[in-house]
Order: structure tokens, then C-alpha cells, then sequence
């Protein structure tokens, strides 16, 4: 539950908070520093492998971009993403579908929350992860498995979020809204279901970064493709290019699609903007 | 919200305000057993997956509580359970320490000097961006299979969130506070230790509180992946061995771990001054 | 249960034709009681309590914080129902949230999701009417409350003060003729508020809306009223009801001597409360604070 408390994205930085007398480096400088270490890093690791360590260890800038370009040479690389994107995709659309239905059901109807809470609580604290081995018992070694944790990480977050939603509604809004002579039918559309969807664009704003990690974690546990798949492959044949490679790979897309989320979110939510716009 | 009457126009429309006129029966039977609702529901769903179990569904894909409380019974005797249980609450101790310290470590010196802010955040966030899990396999080439790398992917989960909360505390840190700071002449230094790392207890607070409960998935996710030990390690093993009983009954345990650790960690929390 | 069935299947015209509230009490309330439970323990909030208001009548009530005049005022809105007593609104006895009143907080409730008409249009939209009737009622409206120009705009792109005319607007759309008031300019800063108080005087006046008041500002009562009704601390027994012959139209600022006169003549009878109050705010626990803010 506390996973959607201290989203790292929340975590706000006060541009100009800090008007100290001290003179404040210029853009310009930073930007320089920031070069100066995204070179040194790659410098750093190409010189250090072989000479202080051992390059099967740490491999090397030029053994890592090696190994993407035999990648996509083989096409091992296209396939190992198509898979990976297909689950991704796939559990998405179940666990939000799922987790919009099912928060919104349980929020609305107080005798379905009372039942149901008790179960779920301790579901929310359980890391899902642990739930994989029951996907294998239960799926096998298959694409339906992979697809089917993905879906069942990003169902909490949704779920979460939408019932959150519902919840936090301040009563005053009820009221008003049914004082208008709101039925519960128009009550849920007018008022509620609104309210909860700004909150679900939250919510997959944790959860389609997450929907990643989940789908290539099923892959590095057990997976005959996809790119954790790669990344466990290289790990076992101690290709450590392999595996920096492959995460390379998988954070492209991941990075990707949680900016998209952002923009999507900016977009769909104006009157938010002009709030956080106003002092 | 919670010790308050509640608001008058809200007292008798139930939680959720849906309900439109004052459900009469239900909560009288709910007051007058607090606490009957939860439990009941739990009941009846133990007593419904135990008659579904081997009836309705084949009990390999859901094992029955008696089976798994069988499991648990046999594990506890031959000290197997505690072997495990020792390894991951071990895990997950010190993965909390090490990425406590590093956490708001970093968080200090990234909130008290604008130069290393600007440059380094952007480093912290994309690294938060990787997979952590995808960092496994390069840990076992490191560490081996074993305790080693579950504690790495543990410190890996919970330093972000200790980080970005102590962060966001320190960053926010009031101004007024500051320039006092600068009045009394306190060094660099001496103002972000004795002025912005008190100051923003809360939220350090807040960030152990989820470090602690993401050093626990992390490490149990480790155990999964590259670990020979712990409860992660019971559990996937138990479901190469095509044992459902064993894959519930360390669920069971995690789910049970997981939830005392939840409620411990918000009960020191209330009980923290500031 | 009957209460749901009669407000949501009246349909509009049944509203209109209601909605003059033709007998002489457009509001009425007879030993009204009421008590709330809480944490096992029973708070009575309103003891016995009789209260009318003729058809475009302003009353306001004062009295201590909690004594539960915002109780009374649910009531009559139909979101609590009394443990004894009945409610009744243009004749017709109050079962259920209370459509033929408008009903103003403190906070100004609007949906942040919506532009200003189409929050000031949602009651017409629940009702079922046509988009066109909708927005051309709703653009009537705004201009009356002097929002014109505005009805594109979020709620969080307007100020407390112009927000809170939405709100108005919001209400008076639906042709009510009952407005209920919970401190509705409490949140507001001094100059705002006045102008918020003008723009109702003038709508009152304009429009002969009947108003229940609940107000902590003696001045405002004064100045919006035709009648005070001074509550005890709770539970809430009404102690006096003062007569405000002030001429109409009034201007909200002026305060002329007669207006001084009332107001010490009501601050006293208030005064002897709000001593008593402290003395035993101890065991009147948590509820002593939960209302009024």
C-alpha cells in the first residue's frame, strides 16, 4: 500500500527555493559537469576492464555496444522486445481493466469493501514476486504466466488508485451533488467515476514502469524469450556485456512509455495544471 | 479524520456517502461486534477454499489449508522453516542498514549543495529508471548464487525510497530556518546536519518506514531470483518441485511476515516524536 | 425509503409547480431532535427545537461553535434525518437529500474536473434537460452572479471569492427558492467577503429567495436578515429570536446605530454561552469541536 504513498515522482524539487547568498553554479557549468561525468563513466569502465579488474567482470563500453549490435544483427534482439512489449502490453490492459472494475465496484458498494478488504489487505503487503512461483504451478513456463503476474502487479496500483479515488471524494461534493437529486446511478457518473480517474492516471504512472520490471522479472525467473530472458542467458554464460546490454534494451522502451504516461497525463488533466500553476 | 465525531451530514451515510438513506440493519449488527464483518468474511473464504480444494479444483493448482498447515507443521519440526526465516529477516536487516545510511546520506549532500543537486540528481533518477530486478544475474556473476546478491537487490529496493523521501525533506527544508542557520553562522556542514537533517525528520521517517518494507520485497525477490536460502528461495523451489502445498504455506508465512512488519513499522512511526 | 422515490422521480414540471412554496411557511420545523453517536457514547446535538421561515424570509442562526446549527441545516437539507420531529419544505415533509433548496457550504464543492458552466449546468444535466436549455440557463446564471466571461475557465484558475459565485450560481440555477447558507463566506478574506455579502443581499432582494443562515458573524446575521434566531451551545435550544426591522434594500456596509443596538442586544444573550461553554467544554468532548470549524 505504502509503495503509492512516496512515489519517488512526487518527491517535489522547490526550483528557487534556495536563495541563498551563496553564488549559485550557472546552468551552463552543470551542464559541463554533467558531461564531463556521462564521458568519465564509460572512460572509467573502459579503462578499468582488464586492467584493474577483469573485463569478464565488468566487460566494456565497447563489449556492451558490441553485443546490441550482434543483437539486432540476429534479430535476436526484435524478437527478445517484441515478446517482452507484447506481455508488457497485455498485462497492462488486463490489470487496468481489472483493477479500474474492481476498485470502483468495491469503493461504491460498502457491504463488497467490507467483505472483500480483509482479503486484500494482506495481498498488498505481500511483495507480488512471491507470487510468480504460483503462476509457474499454475501457467507452466508460458507466455500466459508472464502476462498473467504482469497483470496482477499492475491490478494493485489500479486498484489502489481508483478505490483511493472514490475515497477521497470530500463529502461536501456529495452532498452537493446529491442534493441536485443525484440517484446513485448519476451519483457514481457524474461524481465519482470522474474523481477516480485522475486518480488512475496516477496510478499508471507507477504502474506501467512497474509492468515492466514485473514482465522482465518473470522472464529472468523463467523464460524461453524476451529480454530478461536474454539478461538471465548472458548472466548464465557469464556475459556480463549480455547482461548490461539487455537492460539497456529493456529500459529504452520502460522510459519510454513512463514519459508518455506524463505527457498523457498533462494532457487529459488540464485543470490540474492550472492548479499546480496557481501560488 | 479519525478521532472526530463524524461531520454531521455525514454521520449516518456510511463511509463511502453512496448510500443514499441510512442502511438500518447491517451496521447495528457490525457495531455491536466490532470487528465480526472481517472476520467472518476471512472464515468463510478459509472454509470455502478448503471444501473447493480437491473438490472443485484440482488441489495441485490450490492447495487446501489443512494441506498447507500440514506443510507449515513439517517445516517447523525439522528446523527447515527457521533456516529460511533467519536468512531473509537477516537479508533484509542489513540491506535496510546499508541503504538507510547511503539513502540519506546522499540525500544530505544532494539537498545541502545545489551543485551536486543539479548534477547528480538526474543520475539518481535514471538509475531508478533500470529494472533493479535485471541487475540480478550481474550480481550472481559477482557474488555467486546465495545470501550475497538478495541483500544487493534489497539495498537496491529500499535506497530509492529512503533517498527520494529524505530528499524532498531536506529540499523543502523552510527558509526562515535557513537563514537563522546563516545568522548563528553555522558552516555548511553544521546547517545540514544540525539545521536540515533535523528538520526533515518526518519525511526521513516516512522513507525508512517504506525502505524497511521495500528492503523486505527486495530481498525476497532476490531470494527468488539468485538465492540458495530464505523464504523467496522456499517458495520457488517448492514450485519446481511441483508442491502447491509448499508454494502456499511460504506465501502463508511472507503474507504473515509482511503484514507484522507493516503494522510494526506504522506503530514506531506514530510513536516517533515529530 | 419514501423519500428517495419522491425526489428522484419528480420530474421538472412537478418541480416548478412546487416550487412556489405557496403556504405562508415556505420552511418549517417541529420539535426537532436529534443525536449522534459516537464512539459508543450519545451526543445530543438538537433538543426540541421549532423554527420557521416565511416565503422570502432571511433567518440567520447564531449561536456557539458545535451548538449544531450546521446539524439543523443537514436536516433540513435532507442529508440527516431527525430522531423525533418533522421537516417539512413548501408543504411537503423532507425525506431525503432536499432538491427544492440550495444548499451553500464553506467549501465551495465544486468538481475540478469541470469548467465553470458546465459545474453551474450539472444539476440541470441531472434532471435530464437538453444540453441547449442547459448551457443557455447556465450562461443566464453566471451573468448574474457576474461571472460572464469566465465559463471556460476550471474552478482552480478562480479565486476563493469567485468560486464561491460559482457555487451560488450552481444553486440557483435550478430555480430554487430556499437557500440554505453554512457560513458560506467564512473562508473568504474581509473585502471579498463583503462583496460576496452584497451580491447576495441583492439577489435575495432581487429574486425574494428565502434563506436559513448559519453564521459565527453577528454583523452578517444583522445585515442579511429579517430575523436572528440565537441558539444555546449544544445540544442547540433556541434562547431568543431577534426581529431585524432594518429598511430594504441594505447596504452591507453601512452600520447605522439601530445595527449596533441589535448586535449588543444579541452578543449578550450569546456572551452568557460561550462562557458556560468553556467551563464545560471538557465533557462535552470531541464533538464540541468536530462542527463549525
Amino acid at each position: 500500500m505504502s509503495a503509492l504513498r512516496d512515489r519517488p515522482g512526487v518527491a517535489s524539487r522547490r526550483k528557487g527555493g534556495q536563495a541563498t547568498s551563496k553564488v549559485v553554479t550557472g546552468d551552463i557549468a552543470v551542464r559541463l559537469y554533467q558531461a564531463a561525468l556521462l564521458l568519465a563513466v564509460p572512460l572509467v569502465w573502459h579503462l578499468a576492464g582488464g586492467q584493474w579488474v577483469s573485463e569478464d567482470v565488468i566487460s566494456s563500453p565497447a563489449g556492451v555496444y558490441g553485443q546490441l549490435v550482434s543483437w539486432f544483427d540476429t534479430g535476436e534482439a526484435v524478437s527478445a522486445l517484441g515478446a517482452t512489449l507484447t506481455a508488457v502490453g497485455r498485462g497492462l490492459l488486463l490489470g487496468v481493466v481489472f483493477g479500474m472494475l474492481v476498485g470502483l465496484a468495491v469503493a461504491l458498494a460498502p457491504s463488497l469493501d467490507q467483505l472483500v478488504r480483509p482479503l486484500i489487505a494482506p495481498l498488498f503487503a505481500l511483495p507480488k514476486t512471491a507470487l510468480m512461483p504460483l503462476f509457474i504451478l499454475w501457467f507452466g513456463i508460458t507466455p500466459r504466466q508472464r502476462v498473467v503476474f504482469t497483470a496482477v502487479v499492475v491490478f494493485f496500483f489500479i486498484f489502489y488508485s481508483v478505490y483511493n479515488g472514490v475515497k477521497e471524494v470530500p463529502h461536501s461534493m456529495d452532498n452537493a451533488v446529491r442534493m441536485m437529486g443525484a440517484t446513485r446511478y448519476k451519483l457514481a457518473t457524474s461524481l465519482y467515476i470522474p474523481a477516480s480517474l485522475g486518480w488512475l492516471i496516477a496510478g499508471l504512472r507507477i504502474a506501467v514502469p512497474y509492468a515492466f520490471v514485473a514482465t522482465t522479472t518473470a522472464e529472468i525467473v523463467a523464460s524461453p524469450e524476451g529480454v530478461g530472458h536474454l539478461i538471465r542467458l548472458s548472466g548464465d554464460l557469464f556475459n556480463t556485456a549480455g547482461i548490461f546490454a539487455g537492460i539497456i534494451l529493456v529500459s529504452v522502451p520502460a522510459v519510454a512509455a513512463g514519459t508518455a504516461v506524463n505527457v498523457i497525463e498533462n494532457r487529459t488533466a488540464p485543470w490540474r495544471l492550472q492548479q499546480a500553476a496557481r501560488p | 479524520m479519525s478521532n472526530q465525531i463524524p461531520a454531521p451530514g455525514t454521520a449516518q451515510s456510511g463511509a463511502v456517502g453512496m448510500s443514499m438513506r441510512p442502511k438500518r440493519v447491517r451496521p447495528r449488527i457490525a457495531q455491536a461486534v466490532p470487528g465480526i464483518v472481517p472476520l467472518a468474511s476471512v472464515a468463510l473464504f478459509l472454509v470455502v477454499w478448503e471444501l473447493s480444494s480437491g473438490t472443485l479444483i484440482s488441489s495441485y493448482f490450490i492447495a487446501s489449508p489443512s494441506a498447507v498447515w500440514q506443510q507449515l507443521i513439517a517445516w517447523a519440526g525439522d528446523g527447515y522453516l527457521a533456516k529460511h526465516l533467519v536468512a531473509t529477516l537477516s537479508g533484509v536487516a542489513l540491506s535496510f542498514v546499508v541503504a538507510s545510511i547511503v539513502g540519506v546520506g546522499l540525500a544530505v549532500v544532494l539537498g545541502s549543495s545545489r551543485t551536486a543537486d543539479r548534477v547528480l540528481y538526474p543520475f539518481v533518477v535514471g538509475g531508478f529508471t533500470i529494472p533493479r530486478i535485471a541487475l540480478a544475474p550481474l550480481f550472481i556473476v559477482w557474488f555467486g548464487v546465495g545470501f550475497v546478491p538478495a541483500v544487493a537487490l534489497g539495498v537496491l529496493t529500499a535506497f530509492f525510497m529512503v533517498f527520494f523521501n529524505a530528499y524532498s525533506g531536506i529540499r523543502n527544508t523552510s527558509q526562515a530556518l535557513l537563514d537563522i542557520s546563516q545568522i548563528l553562522g553555522a558552516s555548511r556542514i553544521q546547517r545540514a546536519l544540525k539545521f536540515r537533517l533535523p528538520a526533515s525528520a518526518p519525511f526521513v521517517f516516512e522513507g525508512l518506514r517504506v525502505g524497511a518494507i521495500y528492503a523486505f520485497h527486495g530481498v525476497v525477490v532476490g531470494e527468488i531470483v539468485a538465492s540458495s536460502t530464505g523464504l523467496g528461495y522456499v517458495i520457488i523451489y517448492s514450485a519446481t518441485r511441483a508442491n502447491p502445498a509448499g508454494v502456499f504455506a511460504g506465501l502463508v508465512v511472507i503474507g504473515l511476515l509482511a503484514t507484522v512488519f507493516v503494522a510494526a513499522l506504522n506503530w514506531a512511526q506514530r510513536h516517533t516524536p515529530g | 425509503m419514501n423519500g428517495r422515490s419522491l425526489n428522484a422521480s419528480t420530474t421538472w414540471n412537478d418541480m416548478q409547480a412546487d416550487m412556489g412554496c405557496g403556504s405562508k411557511d415556505a420552511l418549517s420545523l417541529a420539535d426537532i431532535t436529534k443525536t449522534f453517536r459516537y464512539r459508543g457514547e450519545w451526543y445530543p446535538t438538537v433538543a426540541d427545537t421549532s423554527l420557521s421561515a416565511r416565503d422570502g424570509e432571511v433567518v440567520s442562526l447564531v449561536g456557539p461553535s458545535g451548538c449544531g446549527k450546521s446539524t439543523l441545516l443537514n436536516m433540513i437539507a435532507g442529508l440527516v434525518v431527525p430522531d423525533t420531529g418533522h421537516i417539512a419544505c413548501g408543504g411537503d415533509v423532507v425525506r431525503g437529500p432536499n432538491t427544492r433548496v440550495g444548499y451553500l457550504t464553506q467549501d465551495d464543492a465544486l468538481l475540478p474536473w469541470r469548467t465553470v458552466r458546465s459545474n453551474v449546468a450539472l444539476p440541470l444535466e441531472i434532471r435530464g434537460l437538453p444540453r441547449s436549455e442547459r448551457r443557455a440557463r447556465a450562461m443566464d446564471i453566471l451573468g448574474q452572479v457576474g461571472l460572464g466571461g469566465f465559463e471556460r475557465h476550471y474552478p482552480a484558475q478562480l479565486s476563493g471569492g469567485m468560486r464561491k459565485r460559482v457555487s451560488l450560481a450552481r444553486t440557483l440555477v435550478s430555480d430554487v427558492r430556499t437557500l440554505l447558507l453554512d457560513e458560506p463566506f467564512g473562508a473568504l478574506d474581509a473585502q471579498t467577503r463583503v462583496l460576496s455579502q452584497r451580491l447576495l443581499t441583492s439577489l435575495v432582494e432581487r429574486m425574494q429567495l428565502t434563506v436559513v443562515l448559519v453564521t459565527h458573524d453577528l454583523d452578517e446575521a444583522i445585515t442579511l436578515s429579517d430575523r436572528v434566531v440565537v441558539l444555546s451551545r449544544r445540544p442547540a435550544r433556541i434562547l431568543d429570536v431577534v426581529s431585524i426591522p432594518l429598511a430594504r434594500p441594505r447596504d452591507v456596509t453601512e452600520k447605522s446605530s439601530e445595527h449596533m443596538h441589535l448586535y449588543r442586544q444579541i452578543w449578550t444573550t450569546l456572551a452568557e454561552q460561550l462562557e458556560v461553554k468553556q467551563e464545560s467544554e471538557r465533557d462535552l468532548g470531541p464533538a464540541a469541536r468536530s462542527e463549525g470549524e
